[in-house]
């Protein structure tokens, strides 16, 4: 390595000199110590991170004793526990790759624990804190609470702290002459300057903060695709481009005779009033069945009352989460689908087939089910991949979706079908529905426009029950709800979309799971809490699969990123992140080009401003090129030569110094004291040498090797430097005998 | 000026940044605001820690030889940088660097450490430094660096401190010159020359001789301006002899350095005692003078002019003692001084040996062989065994005395 330093001319970069300070090490040893802790905090393992932090704190402690030993084989031995660390903790590592990053700082942790059984240079240390910081970044992944800040300030302290440690002591060391201590550049004038130096650093990280562009604006990273069900025609989503719109009249009747050819088979033919499907259980008068109680779910997993935080999502898109989905209807009560799982996209073919990864990070345990945004492909899961697999407190999960495209021009020429019977069953008890579905989507060709009619006619005309405190517990029978005028939670609007949905020929089911959540802007991910638990709509097209409707009117719930601009801590948060000057400034510099040239262009108009104009660019051309000369003559500008350095490694070195030591020590007896750190070597030895003239001579000698020792580039062979220990003792012995 | 740490720092910020945005985690964002932070502080500080500082330097000799005029070679002096701060705010973690010339090379480079400076203040800033060689030094301006506080930026300011010091020649203490002692009877007895003595003969005008000795009669004669020589003038008048016009050997204590070292020697002690000296030597013209203008002369005296040694040697005056130092291998030198030891004989010739030139052993061996003077051996690191061997040295007989080897100057 060292021969790769100096070939490559990088010392600076790649530095295998032995590192001295003990405070830096410490730092760097409290920095890994953070990085422990902070994995500690979102829960990792004991193991790794106590064990990890007290093996690397003896790993310190050894490395810094034999430090200046020849550490060859050792390192070799060392290799071997990493080895074995790689290979026992493969598994872990992969896990990574499921959106688990836990065990990959529990990696990196011991990792660096093993390694600093052999660090002794600064680069060393220098990697262990890009590692800790890597650990920290780990953790960071699954850190929801604001308290992780704290361990995000301690590090960046640490390594101000460590930077400016190895700055000072960089400086010290090549001072070469001392000026008499003066008192006043220690004490509480020290502290003054490092505090106020912090708390200039803590204000301008808050102008950076604001200056840091972080929205839309900015050309690396992923602009936030929402993929909401559609709620109704005055949906509005701009963020992705997304606006739904009515059936246009005008096309409506070309749309009809499409529409009409292609339902056929199996599939009912809903025509007018006679268009309608068979009404199942329905009185011949039309009056509604006299069993119409409240809804229920067969086999509930989700439960939807009370609050805290139910998991944590990371997604590019932002979706519903869906968990279970129930197809047959009877009696009131919804029972879970049957049957291969059809919420995967294996058979969706859409016009963006565009793939993103959702990770579900489990605060609760959710037995049974997986959750997954639109539309699911994939899951993979630590440990167990299979769906249904039981997710216990503290699991995470992958989810690799297919971006939906829920596009209404698109859906519109889209056709819904399924073969499945139950999916269009309506109970004969709710026939009535088949009236009422039959006026909401009167004069509505298409299948999508059908929909589109029934949520917006819920949206309208259904009465929202604000107060209910589980969201999944039905409030009103259907025909209380939509005769009656009665309040009704998410899952008494979502049975009706789906029979309503139903009774024309859709085929319909109801799926239940969580909103998006509240956008977290520190961790990046979706908070879903247990009042988010929701139930909707589905409908199935020939080509986008199912595709959600939601009905419900849910005031809380912002179309794009599912924010909550009030009430909560994360949305104080979140609106200081929103807070960025630099997009502003980038949206500003993407505009004013345009409006500039034109200013220009009329500005230019005049001959007389044409000249000024050219006046100006002139001179700011002719600045430049003075400023770049003016540049370039400063960096031609000699730099001072630096003193060399000793290359004399190992003991011989520190047994020179210690001789050295020794023979100041000696001169002790006459008066002498040992050395200040304000001295030279010169120095003292004008001074001894006046308290001790008989031995001037010696002292000179000595002096002239500890610094050689210390300093003398040309020190590097070792025969020269033994040489001089040997001849360094025999003149110790004479410098006791002299003084006596 | 950024350092390599500032653009290892700058690309870390720039990492952490499309981290960020790649993963949208916003505890990267504010890691990363604090990195930036940290940067643009290390962008503002240096600046405002160097502006409007000033600087003065002076030397202080502490153990100097009382009554010397300034520093010999050899000799600690303690170089003394006032650096002031103009402002009322103070100042921290300051690097001060000026190039000392009077160092040895290794360590020429004086770099101080200022962890603070308070608003208005003047620190005193001591270098001791051991002058390594002769001549006029200029001390470098004094580059005022700061990179606070985390080493990331770099800002200097260059303050003139202008200081020149002139560093003599190292001197030994001689205890006897029999080379001077034939000419002055008794060394503590000073003699004057009264004029109108007996001529005896004329030499070459150097400047500084009375124009009332001008021996018009000759200068005529031969074209160039001539003086008249005094009988007591001769034996009272040493000249030194040496060739300047070319070096070798490695500093400090190289050939002419070595010669220089001797000259002053020897002319401290003839001065001393009340003796008069010349110097004659490329790029001084050799008229007798006082001894602290031949030793500022030495102090100053350039090497690289002159028509070398065998030329000056032609012009010196018959009956005068004289001191030559003369290279080994300068075979025209030993020729010229061949010559002139026929003619004289109170003059000595100090050989100078293992200096790193080429020589040809036979040829001066023969030289040697025709010198009818004593010859004193010189070599590197031998300077005090050079003027022990001096002091032994009589005249009128040939003499070689050999500085035995081990010995250390």
């Amino acid at each position: 390595m060292a021969m790769l330093s100096r070939r490559v001319r990088l010392p600076h970069l790649v530095s295998v000199k032995v590192e001295e300070s003990i405070r830096l090490r410490a730092i760097a040893l409290l920095v890994l110590w953070v990085a422990a802790l902070s994995v500690a905090w979102v829960g990792g393992s004991p193991w790794a991170w106590l064990g990890g932090g007290i093996a690397a704190t003896a790993g310190h402690a050894f490395s810094w004793k034999r430090r200046h030993r020849k550490m060859g084989v050792w390192t070799a031995i060392m290799a071997v526990p990493l080895v074995v660390l790689a290979l026992v903790m493969r598994a872990d590592i992969l896990a990574a790759l499921d959106g688990n990053w836990l065990p990959l700082a529990h990696f990196l942790l011991l990792v660096q624990a093993i390694a600093s059984f052999d660090q002794r240079s600064r680069t060393g240390l220098y990697s262990s804190l890009s590692l800790s910081g890597t650990v920290l970044f780990f953790a960071s992944q699954q850190a929801f609470d604001l308290s992780f800040g704290l361990f995000l300030l301690l590090y960046a302290g640490l390594l101000m702290a460590f930077l400016a440690s190895a700055y000072v002591e960089n400086e010290r060391a090549r001072v070469s002459a001392h000026r008499p201590p003066d008192p006043t550049t220690r004490g509480p004038s020290t502290v003054a300057f490092w505090s106020v130096t912090a708390a200039a650093v803590m204000v301008l990280s808050v102008v950076a903060f604001l200056l840091l562009p972080r929205g839309e604006s900015n050309a690396v990273g992923f602009n936030e695709v929402v993929a909401l069900p559609i709620t109704g025609p005055e949906q509005d989503l701009t963020s992705d481009g997304l606006t739904l719109n009515v059936d246009d009249p005008s096309t409506a009747g070309e749309e009809a005779q499409e529409e009409g050819s292609s339902f056929g088979g199996d599939q009912k033919m809903p025509a007018g009033s006679e268009e309608l499907g068979p009404r199942p259980g329905m009185d011949t008068d039309g009056s509604p069945g006299p069993s119409a109680g409240k809804q229920a779910l067969a086999g509930r997993i989700i439960s939807g009352g009370g609050d805290g935080v139910v998991m944590h999502v990371r997604s590019p898109v932002v979706s519903y989460w869906r968990g279970q989905v129930f197809d047959e209807f009877d009696d009131g009560l919804w029972r879970p689908e049957r049957g291969p799982d059809r919420r995967g996209a294996a058979t969706y073919v859409g016009s963006n087939p565009m793939q993103y990864t959702q990770t579900f990070f489990l605060h609760h345990a959710q037995p049974g089910t997986t959750f997954m945004g639109y539309h699911g492909l994939d899951v993979r899961s630590p440990g167990d991949t299979g769906h249904g697999a039981p997710l216990g407190k503290g699991y995470s999960y992958k989810v690799l979706s297919v971006q939906p495209d829920f596009v209404p021009e698109s859906l519109r020429q889209d056709r819904p079908r399924l073969s499945a019977e139950r999916y269009y069953e309506v109970p004969p008890s709710l026939g009535w529905m088949y009236d009422l579905a039959g006026e909401i989507t009167s004069g509505v060709p298409t299948g999508f426009g059908k929909a589109v009619r029934i949520v917006d006619h819920l949206r309208r005309n259904g009465h929202y029950d604000e107060d209910a405190d589980d969201q999944l517990t039905s409030s009103a029978s259907q025909s209380g709800f939509l005769q009656d005028g009665d309040k009704g939670t998410s899952i008494d609007y979502a049975t009706a979309t789906v029979l309503l949905a139903r009774a024309p020929g859709l085929p319909a089911r109801l799926a239940v799971g969580y909103l998006p959540g509240e956008r977290d802007l520190l961790s990046g991910a979706y908070a879903v809490r247990r009042e988010d638990a929701h139930a909707w709509a589905e409908i199935s097209f020939e080509n986008h699969s199912w595709v959600p409707f939601d009905a419900h009117p849910h005031p809380d719930l912002i179309a794009n990123g599912g924010l909550r601009p009030q009430g909560s801590q994360i949305a104080s948060l979140n609106y200081l992140f929103e807070t960025s000057v630099g997009d502003d400034l980038i949206r500003g510099a993407v505009l004013a080009p345009g409006k500039l040239s034109a200013s220009v262009k009329d500005a230019f108009g005049s001959p007389a401003t044409a000249a000024m104009g050219v006046i100006a660019v002139a001179g700011v051309f002719v600045s430049a090129v003075w400023l770049a000369l003016r540049i370039a003559r400063k960096g031609q500008r000699k730099a001072p030569r630096h003193r060399g350095y000793t290359r004399l490694q190992g003991g011989v070195r520190e047994e020179m110094l210690r001789t050295y030591r020794r023979a100041e020590k000696l001169l002790g007896r006459r008066g002498v004291s040992r050395r200040a750190t304000h001295q030279t070597l010169g120095e003292y030895a004008d001074v001894a040498g006046h308290h001790a003239k008989d031995v001037t001579e010696q002292v000179a000698w000595f002096v002239t090797m500890a610094r050689s020792a210390a300093y003398d580039p040309s020190w590097a062979d070792s025969d020269k430097a033994t040489g001089a220990l040997e001849e360094a003792r025999v003149r110790l012995a004479s410098l006791r005998a002299a003084l006596g | 000026m950024i350092t390599l740490r500032g653009v290892a720092m700058v690309a870390t910020a720039t990492f952490i940044y499309l981290l960020a945005r790649l993963t949208q985690v916003g505890w990267l964002y504010l890691l990363d605001a604090m990195v930036w932070g940290s940067i643009i502080l290390s962008l503002i500080l240096p600046f405002l820690a160097t502006l409007s500082l000033s600087a003065r330097r002076n030397v202080v000799r502490s153990q100097g030889k009382p009554g010397s005029t300034g520093p010999a070679e050899g000799e600690t002096v303690r170089i003394d940088l006032a650096l002031k701060n103009e402002r009322p705010w103070p100042r921290y973690l300051l690097s001060v660097d000026y190039e000392c010339p009077l160092a040895a090379p290794e360590s020429r480079s004086q770099r101080f450490f200022v962890p603070q400076l308070d608003g208005g203040s003047t620190l005193d800033l001591a270098a001791s430094v051991t002058c390594y060689k002769r001549g006029l030094h200029q001390l470098g301006v004094v580059t005022v660096e700061s990179r606070a506080p985390f080493g990331l930026f770099r800002w200097r300011t260059r303050l003139e401190a202008p200081l020149s010091v002139l560093v003599y020649p190292e001197v030994h203490a001689m205890e006897r010159l029999p080379l001077m002692e034939g000419a002055q009877g008794t060394a503590a007895r000073p003699r004057r020359t009264p004029m109108g003595h007996e001529i005896v003969s004329s030499r070459q005008y150097f400047p500084g001789d009375p124009v009332r000795d001008i021996h018009w009669r000759n200068t005529a004669r031969l074209g160039k301006p001539m003086v008249k020589e005094h009988e007591d003038a001769q034996e009272n008048v040493l000249t030194i002899v040496f060739d300047s016009s070319r070096d070798s050997g490695p500093e400090p204590d190289s050939m002419v350095e070595h010669c220089i070292r001797v000259a002053a020697s020897v002319a401290a002690h003839v001065t001393s005692r009340g003796g008069r000296v010349r110097l004659l030597t490329d790029g001084l013209q050799g008229g007798e003078t006082t001894w602290a203008v031949l030793y500022r002369e030495l102090a100053l005296l350039e090497i690289g002019h002159g028509p070398g040694l065998a030329t000056l040697v032609g012009s010196l005056p018959g009956h005068s003692p004289v001191l030559a130092l003369v290279s080994e291998d300068d075979s025209q030198g030993l020729e010229a001084l061949a010559r002139l030891g026929a003619r004289t004989s109170n003059s000595a010739v100090v050989l100078l040996e293992g200096f790193g030139r080429d020589t040809d052993a036979g040829a001066t061996a023969d030289s040697l062989r025709r010198l009818a003077v004593p010859v004193v051996h010189g070599r590197p690191g031998h300077l005090v065994d050079t003027l022990r061997a001096l002091e032994r040295t009589g005249w009128g007989r040939r003499t070689t005395l050999r500085v035995p080897a081990g010995q250390r100057g």
